[in-house]
């Protein structure tokens, strides 16, 4: 009697072919284990890889970009193993979670010298770092140094070199860190656009919120293992069942916290030595509400960010 | 809308590097710092040319013998060679370059290059400056222009091989200052005042292509070794740094495309 070898169903997340191919990578750093047996297809779209801090996101991502050489398995592009092999890149853009950049460079010449090498001569480099740079709205502030930035415009010039190329996969580590609300909006949208576009857009987040409003397709992981996959629906059913935690630093986080606390779905409000944690059933409503609240009532927003409680709750369900 | 085809030629690639990187060094603190100490023993010729009867051709000679080949020529390698691939590490930046479609090896080469070409220009122009000044005072310049052409070919040499040699150890321990510091300790200052040893340091050869008398580098551990100092002639010198070099660049280069850094 012969047995046929059972198929092992691949999970696949993205429509279309399949661009990035995973097969049971793992990667350990020493005795310590950053990705652990994940095997995944991944096709066109976006697609939000999303994991509390020191989930490994960041270790997947090197590894999907090929920084890293997965210890066990492999990570392919387009068939192609993606460990040293530079022809890749050329289709690939990258916009690293470090704040890191060319600090005596203008944003332009950033984006423009990271263009040239890939493969364009200096005018054209130069036309495609304007364009790249108008897409993220900084064309006003493209001729200042990049050490005179703020963070937001940092992360946004970040963006722009990833852009310029004109790549079919990108892949966005925490491209929303230390954004204001209204950059926030623009590179949410920007990522939408991209993936409508038939991108493969990868973008990982602790935050659940930011990256529902990117994609339906998610990939949840957790201590290096992918612990769930698929469409984010299924997922904010799980998180339903627990508040969602927002912190806010306000001038006058005092007369804040008493305009939040007739509404129904603020479960509590927590005062912090910097502003108040918001615990609420409807972080979606209590996202718009907060900033009108303040403007309607002259209160100053210096800071509104997601805590990832939530999501750990979630994580807490899904590894039990 | 402009378009044209991309070039994703290694050479095409390589000489972009090279030139964005050549103005990034330009434009850094560190160059002028080390302009200012390479221009140091001009200040001090002068001084001892335009005010002491010296004989300009002896004191050009004792700078680039006592001065400029064991210590400003590996210090500009320092400078320069040993950060080469290091700089982009403890700066991050190295994520943006290896992400681009350009073979680490290549980036190795081009960023070596680049930094190498910045050592020379900031060693040879000072000492070309020297010449100069040393000649004022001589005006015996066909007399002295082997000994330049020699000086020039030397410290060309070493800084070459240093750089190579300092960017290959900072691939290596992804830290190039210490790296460097011990290496130069080890084989430039130790080991080059043991016989026949020392014909694995760089000073040694190139005080050997600079024409430098051999009888004055290495004194009584020599001979109690020998009954006279080493000698080596200059082309199996050049031959010896050139083997150095290349294995600096391939060790480097192997190096940095088979190691994962963790920025």
């Amino acid at each position: 009697m012969s047995t046929a070898p059972k198929k092992v169903e691949i999970p696949k997340v993205g429509s279309g072919d399949t661009v990035i191919a995973i097969r049971r990578a793992s990667l350990w750093y020493g005795q310590v284990i950053g990705v652990n047996d994940i095997t995944l297809d991944i096709g066109h779209g976006v697609l939000g890889l999303l994991g509390p801090n020191g989930a490994g996101k960041s270790t997947l991502m090197k590894l999907l970009t090929g920084q890293l050489r997965p210890s066990t398995g492999t990570v392919a592009v387009h068939g192609d193993i993606i460990w040293n092999n530079p022809n890749v890149f050329s289709r690939l853009g990258f916009v690293p979670e470090q704040d890191a950049y060319y600090e005596e460079m203008t944003g332009r010449e950033f984006v423009a010298y990271l263009t040239r090498l890939q493969g364009f001569g200096k005018a054209e480099a130069l036309e495609r770092a304007d364009r790249a740079i108008e897409r993220v709205d900084m064309t006003k502030q493209r001729d200042r140094r990049i050490s005179e930035y703020s963070k937001g415009m940092r992360q946004r010039v970040k963006i722009a070199q990833a852009l310029a190329h004109d790549p079919d996969i990108l892949l966005l580590d925490e491209p929303l860190n230390g954004t204001d609300p209204i950059g926030r909006r623009s590179i949410i949208d920007l990522i939408g656009e991209l993936g409508d576009a038939g991108k493969t857009v990868i973008v990982s987040s602790h935050i659940l919120h930011e990256v529902e409003q990117m994609t339906t397709n998610i990939v949840l992981i957790n201590k290096g293992r992918v612990v769930a996959d698929g469409n984010i629906y299924r997922i904010r059913e799980m998180i339903d069942e627990h508040a969602h935690t927002i912190f806010v630093d306000a001038s006058d986080s005092r007369k804040l916290a008493a305009l939040l606390t007739p509404f129904d779905d603020v479960v509590s409000i927590e005062f912090a030595e910097e502003g108040i944690h918001v615990a609420t059933r409807a972080p979606d409503a209590c996202y718009t509400r907060i900033p009108k609240l303040a403007l309607d009532n002259g209160i100053e927003i210096r800071r509104i960010a997601s805590q990832d409680n939530n999501l750990m709750a979630v994580f807490r369900y899904l590894v039990k | 809308m402009m378009s044209t085809a991309r070039k994703l030629g290694t050479m095409s690639l390589l000489s972009t590097l090279i030139s964005v990187q050549l103005r990034q060094l330009l434009l850094q603190r560190k160059t002028k710092a080390l302009a200012v100490v390479q221009l140091m023993p001009l200040i001090g010729a002068a001084v001892y040319v335009l005010f002491e009867n010296i004989d300009g051709l002896t004191m050009f000679s004792g700078v680039a013998e006592s001065l400029l080949l064991p210590f400003l020529v590996p210090l500009a390698a320092i400078f320069y060679g040993g950060p080469a691939v290091v700089d982009e590490m403890e700066g991050r930046t190295l994520t943006y370059l290896t992400l681009r479609p350009i073979s680490k090896a290549t980036l190795f080469v081009g960023k070596v290059i680049a930094g190498t070409i910045m050592a020379l220009a900031i060693v040879l122009i000072p000492m070309l400056l020297l010449f100069g000044l040393c000649m004022f005072q001589s005006m015996d310049f066909a007399e002295s222009l082997p000994v330049l052409g020699r000086v020039l070919a030397a410290a060309s040499c070493g800084i070459i091989a240093y750089s190579a040699i300092f960017a290959a150890l900072g691939a290596l321990f992804a830290s190039s200052l210490l790296a460097s510091i011990l290496y130069f300790v080890a084989f430039e200052m130790v080991m080059a005042t043991l016989p026949v040893l020392e014909l694995l340091s760089i000073r040694f050869h190139l005080r050997t292509i600079a024409g430098f008398t051999s009888s004055d580098r290495l004194g009584f551990l020599d001979r109690m070794v020998l009954d006279q100092p080493l000698h080596v002639e200059w082309w199996v010198s050049l031959l010896i740094i050139g083997v150095l070099t290349a294995l600096g660049i391939a060790g480097g280069s192997m190096i940095f495309k088979e190691k994962q850094y963790l920025v």
